[in-house]
């Protein structure tokens, strides 16, 4: 039974003689019974023909050839292959040295025109490995590497400021006495530290550590507290 | 002994000239071959003379085991291979529009005066559409084509050179006669085509 789908999907292979001669027939007979897939046969047979044509005609016209000869000609006159030939012609000593080297030119020519085909992943995969291996001997190198016996080893010597606190600790007496303000500012003299801003020196016979009564006044209330002891009870 | 064999042999010794008359004899086909490959005039030539001398210079390992043309098909397919792949950059950045008239003149049989200049220029429109239709399919689909259509090799033969299955063959020229198909407006109009085609070239 016929069926248009099947029957037109070998009419690329009819078209192009790619089928067997018996099947050919059979699709012969099957293009003469339908009309619809006899005209699309034909319309693919006329697209190869027109093609066909168009190929065969876009050709260079007549005046191209003969420069297009001469152009070869000295190409190959040119031609490592010719300076073989012509020098196998002279009986030279030098001639199997340039043998040679048109051999070798050839060869190097063979290699730096020879491609090969390598798959992204395995050429993404190559350069990875190749990188690590890199980076894995410089860090070594870098790592392990120690000096060698004769290199100069120069020591710079950098002097780096350091701050050092000084923690001073001072007892400081508030006393109404003069006595006691005396003492407290003798100590102050002693660690360097002026004494408080509340103690009063009233005898002190520096003038610099005596702080001034201007603005002073006396309460009219006076209230006495006693203090058990004295500074020297602290000092031992 | 045939005049070609002949010749292969001087050619083999070394004789450039006996080479050059060899190439005579199929230069326009490996040339037509390069020129709708490639849709360029210069590199067509370029391929071409390549493949001429690549022929020339393994001369000597031709062994009589096919015919010249068939070894020297050879080679010009493993130079188009080569070419492809040292210029696929450029195969990526071309559009279909640089497959304009301008890289392929009607040859002066196709343009006589005897045909006028209506049917120049209708064979100048068919020959871009084909271009273009060509130029839209990729290089190895191309070459198929061209290996299948114009050289009439089996899709055994052309799986062979290429490395590649006979199936992959058959769906490459599939693909590029739909191609054509479409650019010649075949589908729509194959009454309109026809009629082009008979103005024109067909004659």
């Amino acid at each position: 039974m016929h069926n248009c789908k099947l029957t037109r999907s070998s009419f690329i292979d009819l078209a192009l003689g790619e089928i067997e001669p018996q099947r050919a027939t059979q699709l012969q007979a099957e293009l003469n019974d339908c009309p619809a897939c006899h005209q699309e046969y034909e319309s693919l047979r006329s697209t190869l023909h027109v093609s066909s044509q168009a190929l065969r005609s876009a050709v260079p016209s007549e005046e191209f050839w003969p420069g297009y000869r001469t152009r070869l000609h000295s190409k190959l006159l040119a031609s490592p292959t010719q300076q073989v030939a012509s020098a196998g012609e002279r009986p030279s000593a030098s001639s199997a040295t340039v043998s040679l080297g048109s051999q070798l030119w050839l060869a190097l020519r063979t290699l730096a025109t020879t491609s090969v085909r390598v798959p992204v992943p395995a050429a993404l995969a190559l350069l990875l490995v190749f990188g690590v291996f890199v980076f894995v001997l410089r860090a070594r190198e870098q790592v392990q590497a120690p000096p060698a016996p004769g290199e100069l080893v120069r020591t710079n010597t950098v002097e780096v400021p350091v701050i050092q606190e000084k923690i001073i600790t001072r007892v400081v007496y508030v006393e109404k006495k003069g006595r006691r303000s005396a003492s407290d500012a003798n100590q102050s003299d002693r660690t360097g530290v002026p004494a408080a801003p509340n103690t009063v020196a009233v005898t002190g016979s520096d003038p610099a550590t005596a702080l001034s009564l201007v603005g002073f006044k006396p309460t009219n209330e006076v209230k006495l507290t006693i203090i058990k002891g004295s500074y020297k009870d602290e000092k031992r | 002994m045939t005049s070609e064999d002949e010749l292969v042999r001087q050619a083999q010794a070394g004789d450039t000239d006996a080479f050059c008359l060899l190439a005579q004899a199929y230069e326009r086909r490996i040339y037509s071959l390069a020129l709708h490959y490639s849709r360029e005039r210069q590199d067509a030539e370029d391929l071409s003379q390549e493949v001429w001398l690549k022929a020339y210079a393994a001369l000597s390992t031709f062994r009589y085991e096919s015919s010249l043309y068939t070894w020297l098909r050879q080679i010009t397919i493993n130079c188009f291979l080569n070419h492809r792949r040292a210029k696929s950059y450029r195969w990526h950045h071309q559009t279909s529009d640089s497959a304009s008239s301008e890289n392929y003149a009607i040859s002066d049989d196709a343009g006589s005066s005897a045909r006028g200049l209506e049917s120049t220029l209708q064979n100048h429109l068919v020959v871009e559409k084909v271009m273009q239709a060509l130029a839209g399919v990729t290089p190895q689909q191309r070459l198929i084509f061209l290996l299948k259509h114009q050289e009439g090799m089996t899709y055994e033969e052309i799986a062979k050179e290429l490395g590649c299955s006979p199936g992959t063959v058959k769906k490459s020229v599939s693909r590029t006669i739909a191609k054509l198909r479409e650019k010649l407006g075949a589908n729509q109009e194959p009454e309109n085509y026809m009629s082009c085609a008979a103005a024109g070239i067909l004659r």
